[in-house]
């Protein structure tokens, strides 16, 4: 298994690590043009401080990988598969505090009716409101991520990573930030005041739900939860599939399903493995392609006597 | 790299923003008068640099500025609260806290003495964009360089 990644998904996790390089490249020049054309607007530097933060999944996802394949050890048993998951819901309580200190920030300027000056640059000769720069800047920071994510989508759902998959989810909707953003400019522009307070505390809203969405994706595995879908809290279909198929393999067996990382462990509790069936993949009931999603199988044997059966496991 | 900069070309074209969020550019050119605070005991060089500035402020505009003297701090307080249009003749070291407050226009006459350093600026009021920006071009066309 080395470190519990199957074979199968090597190639493609080389290419998502790949992504994830450009990735950091692509969002470090957003942040410096952003940073650049900052001026004194809250809504740049709200925008700003979430492509900063756009950095955080990419990086998570590069480290856990290192770790991810170290091999299991006497001190660590069971692998790294679940690194992921810990950093990620260390990043997702950062992500939330964040989002929510930005929101604080700009209802501060709002109450206060703090005016962003935002006056001229010289380019050369030419004179140029540094709104339009902003404007043009913000543009660059939701073209980078949007094509960013579009290309991580279909790799994360391949993968089953909840660390991509967040990361692609989201660079997409990082274009309802550039919009919220190049309105906040455009009001300062027309003479709305608050409309640059206000489009900055549209985008740590934004903020904050990317937080608080990591952080439920992160815990729900962290606790032992049933395996999610990537795209809701809801239990994952291919999951469902499986707990009905080992449902109907072993009657009157309690079968207990979660997920370490990418891979799904069962354990059927009340029944033996039987003589015929030796392969994991065997028990796999959809297609043969994705078997590789169900990563370990246990049993806890019924009880010989009628004794209590629950002690037994305990002890 | 190309589409950004055609992208900013034809946007300078539109030159109609930036608005002042209280109109006073508006208001000034309606009312032929710019209301401007002047700080007392400023020196002789830095009262002709400003007002280099204000002539040319009134040639763009076609307003009289009309002076009202005054300490600085209860100046720059009525310039926050839009009882003026700009304060003239206060010098102001690189890091005032009134920088977040109000805005200072480009630096006139750096003046460097052993405890630090001073320059005269023009100061507006903070998110009147427009005439901000008016005030920093007269600033720099009147030799608004340190």
């Amino acid at each position: 298994m080395n470190g519990g990644i199957p074979k199968e998904l090597r190639g493609s996790l080389r290419r998502a690590e790949r992504l994830e390089w450009w990735s950091i490249a692509w969002t470090i020049s957003v942040i410096i043009v952003m940073g650049s054309a900052m001026g004194s607007s809250q809504t740049m530097k709200t925008a700003w401080i979430e492509d900063c933060l756009s950095l955080i999944p990419p990086a998570v996802f590069l480290i856990a990988r290192r770790i991810e394949r170290r091999p299991a050890g006497a001190r660590f048993p069971n692998g790294f598969a679940r690194v992921p998951s810990l950093a990620f819901a260390i990043a997702a309580t950062a992500l939330t505090a964040l989002g929510g200190t930005l929101l604080i920030d700009s209802a501060i300027s709002l109450i206060s009716q703090e005016h962003a000056t935002v006056a001229a640059v010289h380019i050369g000769d030419q004179e140029i409101w540094l709104g339009w720069i902003m404007v043009a800047a913000q543009i660059y920071s939701i073209i980078v991520p949007l094509v960013l994510g579009w290309l991580k989508l279909p790799l994360a759902r391949q993968l089953n990573d909840k660390t991509l998959f967040t990361d692609a989810m989201t660079q997409k909707a990082n274009w309802m930030t550039g919009i919220a953003g190049i309105g906040g400019v455009i009001g300062i522009g027309l003479g709305y005041w608050w409309a640059d307070a206000l489009a900055a505390g549209l985008i740590s809203l934004d903020i904050l739900n990317d937080g608080i969405r990591a952080l439920r994706a992160a815990s729900a595995e962290l606790i032992d939860g049933s395996p999610r879908e990537l795209d809701s809290t809801d239990i994952a279909r291919d999951a469902s599939a499986l707990h009905a198929a080992l449902d109907a393999l072993f009657p009157g067996a309690e079968v207990h399903l979660r997920e370490t990382g990418r891979v799904i462990s069962a354990q059927i509790v009340g029944a033996v493995p039987p003589e015929n069936k030796l392969n994991i993949r065997d028990y796999w009931p959809g297609d043969p392609d994705r078997a590789w999603r169900l990563g370990h199988i246990s049993f806890v044997p019924p009880p010989r006597d009628s004794g209590d059966a629950l002690e037994r496991q305990i002890s | 790299m190309k589409a950004y900069f055609a992208l900013m070309l034809c946007l300078s074209g539109c030159g109609n923003l930036p608005k002042d969020p209280d109109g006073t550019l508006d208001r000034i050119r309606r009312e032929h008068v710019i209301r401007v605070g002047r700080v007392q005991g400023g020196s002789t060089t830095d009262a002709a640099d400003w007002r280099q500035v204000l002539t040319r402020l009134e040639a763009s505009t076609e307003a009289k500025p009309i002076l009202q003297s005054g300490m600085l701090e209860p100046l720059l307080l009525d310039l926050e609260a839009g009882k003026l249009d700009a304060v003239v003749g206060g010098r102001f070291d690189e890091k005032t806290p009134w920088k977040a407050r109000v805005s200072l226009g480009p630096p006139i006459r750096m003046i460097e003495t052993s405890t630090g350093k001073t320059a005269s600026h023009i100061v507006v009021r903070n998110g009147e964009n427009a005439w901000i920006m008016m005030v920093q071009r007269e600033a720099k066309a009147a030799g608004g360089r340190p």
